[in-house]
């Protein structure tokens, strides 16, 4: 029973310390379910910690976890394990053949041999290793070690996915692979909660994404949109999210999302002209201040975000309910 | 030398009843004190190799020095509590095999803890992880990463009962070397080399050797079935 | 493959913790006593007749008594007159009786280097060879055979010191053997000398000196110490080995053909 207005993982304070190294600080988090978590950042920033503390394999040294609403303890570690589960980067795989390795969890759940059989030929099927059953795990190459890895994941059809960096040690085929297959999980309905520094993949399969730097969330420097480019002409890829097109640079390529930094949009209180291909109109949502800058969220019929100075705040008199026009140039978005 | 040999054979062939006796015995002892310093040093191992908490360097330390004790000592130690006007003299089990037991394991547990601890930190930390992760109970994860780390294990198995097969101080002072009762082949090896009974003593070492060759071989024997 | 190695151990720790306790009777002696041969022959004849079984534990004379003292033993049966009266007069034991007595021998190479070879004193014999500065092992672990060599020493009125004299802190038998190789001379009890005269090449250089007897004595762990001991199967052991049947035994008793022990208790 999933209340949709319950984050399905809730961090509080949550702490976590290797030995006496700290390595994770999140003050507050919300992940919430059905959706594609890209948790980004360089390495050593804490990917892996977080993911391995929402599966349960590691226990916070300090603050909470909340999953649907309820904090965890012995017993939400059991619920939080039988309901997801984690890839490695680098998997391990048990030394025999896949379809042991595949069976392994499903044994365990104490399935019968026949429903097991079926499990494992569909997820083989799903990862595009369709036959593998007797190939022996150790003769596997790096992008099939993972997608076997994937699959026994799968075969448990666990509601939530854990992939730490997935892109690591695979080939592009392979990572073209994982990304149909993660699109085609998620809109089955499952969560994926997956780390990666390779930003480029981060932004272009995640619909939430969180910022990690040295153990601790960092705002996010960039708006993200997601849609896809309709037509493309010499000058301008059109990019179109719901009744809203955004020109970019011209380039070829399928893309899913669209990033606009957050420096690059100019509000103005009057329509400009200028060279930027970019205007809309929309009314402020919320101002927040950090650090001598302002984040202001807009709805121009799409959520926006600038940021600007406190003295343009003041000055153009920046405050909730208040509309603008939004400015930004095509040159200004990176299309993934 | 070479007499020693020939001896050593014509004792263990000539159906000599009160060698097997002995045999046996040391076999007993020592395979019961390795099983019980296992039974306690599997789970150690495991604690201190997966899992973090203060006192775990200080643990691993006091192992390292027990690992020192002279045999000697452990056996004063130990009939100091079991001895009648000890603290634990009312269980009676000086000089009967429970007393050399209570002495061999604590003898052997430092070198089988330390070593077990040692071939499970050796262990890729995404084995246990991924057991988990997939929904093994912590008792299977506990048994399964022990199978993966079974071959180093057996080492410290071994190494255990080596320590413990050749020993003499703690069999001596604890089990008193009564004959048809708790004397051992090292306790008897002992007993001839105080009468001068050089050859026959060297003779008990060679079985002692060829006992201990026996056991290696068997289990490793095991292993190799295994995989 | 497993389960079979599992139940095996099992029974063996099983077998092994479920040994009988009951009808045992705890001796502690001195390793030369139990090395001579005596007990093998003593024991038998009173496990049948009393269905109690003897656990013959040898060790040091002072260990022997210290188990005593500790109960950890019923009854002790050594050759230190001095040690044994303190014992008694402790408290640690009851019922002292005196059981035989074998002799010492002072043992040296046949070439005899300080000239000892048929004194009439030990005392002097040992003062000789110390003046002459000829090797001389000694047991230096306070058995009764090491007490013995040194109330002779101070009978002999000196303290041995020097490269000359070796305190090895080992067994008779390990003794002898010692000596042998070295070409030393050493004071020894008859009763291992004999069991040992054919490897060796040591010969008997001076014996016969009373001041080189060696009497024995059984004591029972005092009981109101004690209360666990098995006092009755003591009293009954002393019993035996102080019966005229035991004394006989005890005088029977040879080795190479030479009697070892003189019956004391029934004089």
């Amino acid at each position: 029973m999933s209340d949709k207005n319950i984050p399905l993982f809730r961090l509080h304070d949550l702490r976590y310390a290797y030995g006496s190294q700290p390595a994770l600080e999140i003050s507050s988090l919300d992940l919430e379910e059905g959706q594609i978590h890209a948790v980004a950042g360089p390495n050593g920033s804490g990917k892996t910690t977080v993911l391995k503390l929402l599966n349960g394999l590691l226990e916070p040294t300090g603050g909470e976890i909340l999953f649907r609403g309820e904090p965890i303890d012995r017993h939400g570690y059991a619920c939080i394990r039988g309901e997801s589960v984690l890839v490695h980067q680098d998997p391990y795989l048990f030394d025999g053949t896949v379809a042991q390795n595949l069976a392994f969890g499903l044994k365990i759940r104490k399935l019968s041999s026949r429903l097991i059989q079926r499990r494992i030929e569909q997820k083989l099927s799903l990862v595009g290793l369709p036959g593998f059953e007797h190939r022996r795990s150790r003769a596997l190459s790096g992008g099939e070690k993972q997608r076997v890895a994937i699959a026994r994941a799968l075969a448990l059809e666990p509601g939530i996915l854990f992939l730490d960096e997935p892109t690591a040690n695979v080939d592009t085929a392979s990572i073209e692979l994982l990304e149909r297959l993660i699109l085609r999980l998620a809109d089955a309905g499952t969560t994926i909660i997956f780390s990666s520094h390779h930003l480029a993949f981060a932004y272009r399969l995640g619909t939430r994404l969180v910022f990690l730097a040295e153990g601790a969330v960092v705002p996010g420097r960039e708006n993200i949109f997601k849609g896809a480019v309709e037509n493309t002409d010499d000058r301008f890829s059109y990019f179109q999210m719901g009744t809203q097109t955004l020109h970019c640079p011209a380039q070829e390529g399928r893309f899913t999302t669209a990033v606009l930094p957050l420096n690059d949009v100019i509000l103005s209180q009057e329509r400009i002209h200028t060279s930027a291909q970019n205007q809309f109109f929309g009314r402020v949502m919320k101002v927040e201040k950090t650090n001598h800058t302002v984040r202001v969220s807009l709805d121009c019929g799409f959520p926006v975000q600038a940021l600007i100075t406190e003295y343009s705040v003041d000055t153009l008199k920046v405050v909730p309910g208040e509309q603008f026009y939004v400015t930004f140039k095509a040159s200004a978005i990176r299309l993934y | 030398m070479i007499d020693s040999l020939v001896q050593a054979g014509k004792l263990l062939f000539s159906g000599d009843r009160e060698v097997y006796y002995i045999t046996l015995t040391s076999l007993k002892f020592s395979l019961s004190s390795v099983t019980i310093a296992a039974l306690f040093s599997l789970p150690l191992g495991f604690v201190l190799g997966f899992r973090k908490f203060r006192a775990r360097k200080l643990v691993i330390a006091v192992l390292n020095t027990l690992m020192a004790l002279p045999t000697v000592v452990v056996g004063l130690l130990v009939y100091s509590f079991l001895s009648r006007s000890g603290p634990l003299g009312g269980l009676g089990w000086l000089f009967r095999p429970q007393a050399v037991i209570v002495g061999q394991t604590i003898l052997c547990f430092p070198i089988i803890a330390s070593m077990v601890y040692s071939a499970l930190s050796k262990i890729d930390l995404r084995l246990p992880e991924t057991l988990i992760t997939l929904g093994a109970s912590q008792r299977q994860v506990f048994w399964m990463t022990l199978r993966e780390a079974r071959v180093a294990i057996i080492s410290a198995l071994l190494a255990g009962f080596g320590r413990v097969i050749g020993e003499v101080g703690v069999s001596m002072m604890l089990g008193g070397n009564i004959r048809w009762y708790t004397r051992t082949i090292t306790t008897a090896i002992a007993l001839e080399t105080s009468k001068g009974e050089f050859e026959l003593g060297l003779a008990l070492g060679v079985i002692l050797l060829v006992l201990a060759f026996l056991v290696n071989l068997t289990l490793h024997g095991m292993v190799r079935y295994e995989r | 493959m497993k389960k079979a190695i599992g139940i095996a151990l099992t029974l063996c720790l099983v077998t092994v913790l479920l040994s009988a306790e009951s009808g045992r009777l705890r001796l502690a002696t001195t390793t030369s006593t139990e090395n001579s041969g005596l007990l093998a022959e003593l024991i038998p004849p009173f496990e049948d007749r009393t269905g109690l079984k003897v656990d013959v534990i040898a060790v040091g004379t002072g260990k022997a008594l210290a188990l005593g003292e500790n109960g950890d033993v019923d009854l002790v049966l050594v050759h230190a007159r001095a040690s044994e009266d303190a014992f008694v007069a402790a408290g640690h034991g009851v019922n002292r009786r005196d059981v035989m007595h074998n002799d010492f021998i002072v043992l040296g190479p046949s070439r005899d280097p300080a000239g000892v070879r048929d004194m009439g004193s030990a005392a002097e014999a040992l003062k000789t060879i110390a003046d002459h500065r000829v090797s001389f092992v000694s047991r230096g672990d306070d058995s009764g055979t090491h007490k013995k060599e040194k109330s002779l020493w101070i009978q002999a009125g000196l303290s041995p010191n020097g490269k000359w004299y070796k305190e090895v802190g080992q067994a008779m038998g390990a003794v002898i053997t010692m000596s042998d190789d070295m070409q030393a001379y050493t004071l020894a009890d008859r009763g291992t000398y004999l069991s040992m005269k054919s490897k060796i090449a040591l010969q008997v250089m001076v014996e016969g000196d009373p001041e080189l007897f060696n009497p024995y004595g059984v004591i029972a762990v005092n009981p109101a110490k004690h209360p666990h001991v098995n006092y009755d199967g003591a009293m009954r052991f002393i019993a035996w080995i102080t019966s005229p049947e035991g004394q006989n035994m005890i005088g029977a008793f040879q080795t190479e053909g030479q009697v070892l022990f003189y019956p004391d208790a029934l004089k």
